[in-house]
């Protein structure tokens, strides 16, 4: 009992990254259409950013690196909002492909200029997070990820919030539901892309703050993660923000059980299993019967 | 008279000068050609997971490089200087084949270091053969030392399964001398070429040694958390864990069994626990940590001869670390070039092919590759060379194993 409770505990943090890396690909295919293959790349330069901040130095404490979050996020939201103005926008007047192909070539190219810029050493800054765990009897909770975990669930209620309660989430939605009509009604559609791309990439730069604890930092690290997060997306439903993050926790339970009770390779296959039986059997997604949330 | 006098003068002058032309006519292409830079190509990754590996082996090159041309470059070649070419060969199997094919195919090439990791090289090997160019590499699969490479492999460091037998022959030592008392093993092995074939030595020798196998599991290479196989040797009730890992796969290994508060012992085999990211990323959390190594900075036949540790030495005060593993073969494997072409007097990779084939080098700047002997057999491995285990004290990998290589004394078992 004690090893299945461990292996769903260790799912779910592990999720929790994956869940965060999927709700910001999900929001801007919900709103904008856009599937973003960059995202894994933003990912990455927010871990390369983390890092930097942290040779400012790390206060003392268990969780005194989590500074950087803040303004890790506050610069690649700004990257984000230069990404749609300078590239996403004027991409977008050719019609959809070629925003699609520039994504591809940002995922291609940034992972080469991250080569050149930050050069090929793996980095990780010694933290005491790194290796740190909670334990409760037998159970332990590896403390990185359970702040991921809990940073991806507040995340989520936050995103609940926003979409349905403020102007811009009903913007969002309403140009989400049809461009042509909100913009009828009066609802700046580029205002809505511009913010959701914005939120977009700082939540893939929040994603990066958070695991450059206990993750090695390198030019290719976000094809890791974005991985699981386009598998998440397409298991909940393309477009439900909020599916993605249930895909995400559900991801790392396949992950952490199989490999725990099987082999981990099989774990792979597993995910895979049900992403092909989602495609098959449901390919609106498993969380999209209660209504989709953008 | 004085004509044909004049005009014998002028036919020996002649005859001297045709003779002259005649004779020089054979060596002076050579010679123009020797003068030339002879081209050394070093192909490895230059990006993705195993970038660091592509970097080390780079800048350990260019150091022996810059050695051979400070010593006058290649003195049967009139002092021709070496030039370094050196391509990305990418993080996967397609990219090494086409890097490959494009650097030999766009420029003359006497031989090539690489490229890194064992299914790049095992990529590369038709390339090479097709363009009758030798690899010296420091890859470790044993599947890459087969008559398939068609006799244009050499790999100078010790095989994966060479990797894994140190780890297990060090925990039987240490079982012998009640160090420790291990009955129960598991292995968790990176699931490429390497990984395969560390993870077969280290069984077999591990069953051999009386201890039983609990857990022998595979992990995939893009592994993003290793806390459920951490779960897993637990349930396994190992006493000790083979990890044979890459770096971020051997990092996260040692970050999920710090968070389980795991007291299993660590004899990891594999870049992961030898090369500086795991130091840079555990801090103090590292000292104490066991790794095989295929090379290490501080085994007695470097510190032992000046001219060595004066390498290691310059490496570590250039490039800000202690030299790693594959960077001590690179080094090695460029001077191997180099005194092949003063054996043979030419940079035609066939003639060096065949002259690595055949030397036994016992002095000079090939012998930092220990034992400090280095030939190649038939199949194109070391047969001299020996594992090493080290263990991480004051931040740098020590080598406590075996006693014959060993400077340093275990600390505290990890």
């Amino acid at each position: 009992m004690t090893i299945l409770l461990q292996a769903v505990i260790n799912g779910l943090l592990i999720g929790g990254v994956y869940a965060l890396a999927a709700m910001g690909v999900s929001l801007m295919f919900g709103i904008m259409k856009l599937i973003n293959f960059a995202h894994g790349e933003f990912i990455m330069l927010g871990m390369y950013i983390a890092v930097v901040f942290t040779g400012v130095g790390i206060p003392a404490g268990l969780l005194g690196i989590y500074w950087v979050v803040i303004p890790t996020m506050v610069v690649t939201a700004g990257v984000g909002a230069l990404f749609y103005v300078a590239l996403l926008d004027r991409a977008a007047r050719f019609g959809e492909s070629p925003q699609i192909l520039l994504t591809i070539g940002l995922s291609i190219g940034g992972i080469g200029l991250a080569q050149v810029v930050a050069g090929s050493d793996f980095k990780l800054p010694p933290n005491p997070v790194n290796g740190a765990s909670l334990a409760l009897g037998d159970i332990t909770f590896q403390v990185g990820p359970g702040i991921a975990f809990l940073l991806a669930v507040a995340m989520a209620i936050w995103m609940a919030w926003m979409l349905k309660r403020t102007r811009f989430g009903k913007n969002a939605r309403a140009v989400a539901e049809s461009r042509e009509t909100a913009e009828m009604l009066g609802v700046n559609a580029h205002h809505v892309f511009l913010v959701t791309t914005t939120i977009s990439i700082a939540l893939a730069g929040l994603a990066g703050a958070l695991v450059i604890p206990y993750h090695y930092t390198y030019p290719s690290v976000g094809e890791d993660f974005v991985v699981m997060a386009f598998l998440a997306v397409v298991i909940a439903g393309l477009g439900n923000v909020l599916g993605s993050v249930l895909g995400g926790l559900l991801l790392g339970c396949i992950q952490s059980l199989t490999a725990t009770y099987f082999d981990i390779d099989l774990s792979t296959a597993a995910i895979y299993v049900l992403f092909l039986a989602v495609l098959l059997l449901r390919p609106e997604g498993l969380f999209t019967a209660a209504r989709r949330t953008v | 008279m004085t004509g044909s006098i004049v005009g014998s003068r002028l036919s020996r002058r002649r005859f001297g000068m045709l003779s002259g032309v005649a004779l020089s006519s054979g060596l002076l292409p050579a010679r123009l050609s020797a003068q030339e830079p002879i081209n050394l190509a070093v192909i490895g990754p230059m990006n993705g997971s195993n970038a660091v590996g592509g970097e080390m082996v780079v800048r350990a090159s260019k150091l022996a490089v810059e050695d051979v041309n400070a010593a006058g470059g290649i003195h049967a070649l009139n002092g021709a200087k070496l030039n370094l070419i050196i391509a990305d060969s990418t993080d996967n199997a397609q990219g090494a084949i086409t890097t490959t094919e494009r650097v030999l195919s766009q420029q003359k090439i006497a031989g090539v270091f690489g490229l890194v990791i064992s299914p790049l090289t095992a990529a590369a090997i038709p390339a090479l053969i097709k363009h009758r160019v030798s690899v010296i590499t420091a890859s470790t699969a044993d599947s890459l030392v087969t008559p398939a490479n068609g006799g244009y492999l050499f790999m100078i460091g010790p095989t994966g399964s060479a990797l894994g037998r140190v780890a297990v022959d060090f925990v039987r030592a240490s079982n012998t001398a009640k160090t420790t008392n291990v009955t129960k093993a598991a292995i968790l092995y990176i699931n490429n070429a390497y990984g395969q074939s560390a993870q077969k030595g280290v069984e077999k020798l591990v069953r051999e040694s009386g201890i039983d196998v609990v857990l022998n599991s595979a992990y995939p290479e893009n592994m993003t958390d290793a806390s459920p196989l951490v779960t897993k040797v637990a349930r396994s009730g190992a006493d000790v864990l083979f990890p044979l890992s890459d770096v971020t796969d051997a990092g996260l290994i040692l970050t999920a069994l710090h968070s389980a508060r795991s007291k299993v012992l660590v004899f990891g085999a594999g870049s992961g626990f030898t090369w500086p990211p795991i130091g840079q990323s555990l801090g103090e959390k590292v000292n104490g940590l066991f790794g095989a190594a295929a090379w290490n900075w501080d085994m007695k036949n470097v510190v032992s001869d000046p001219k060595l540790v004066n390498v290691t030495t310059r490496y570590e005060k250039v490039y800000g670390g202690y030299m790693p593993e594959q960077a001590g073969e690179a080094y090695g494997a460029m001077w191997m070039f180099a005194l092949a072409m003063e054996k043979t007097a030419s940079a035609d990779s066939e003639k060096l092919r065949d002259a690595l084939a055949t030397m036994k080098v016992t002095s000079g700047y090939p012998t930092i590759i220990q034992p400090g002997l280095v030939e190649f057999g038939a199949n194109g491995a070391n047969p001299n060379v020996k594992a090493v285990m080290i263990q991480w004290q004051g931040g740098k990998p020590r080598t406590v194993f075996p006693p014959e290589l060993a400077t340093h004394q275990i600390l505290t078992p990890h």
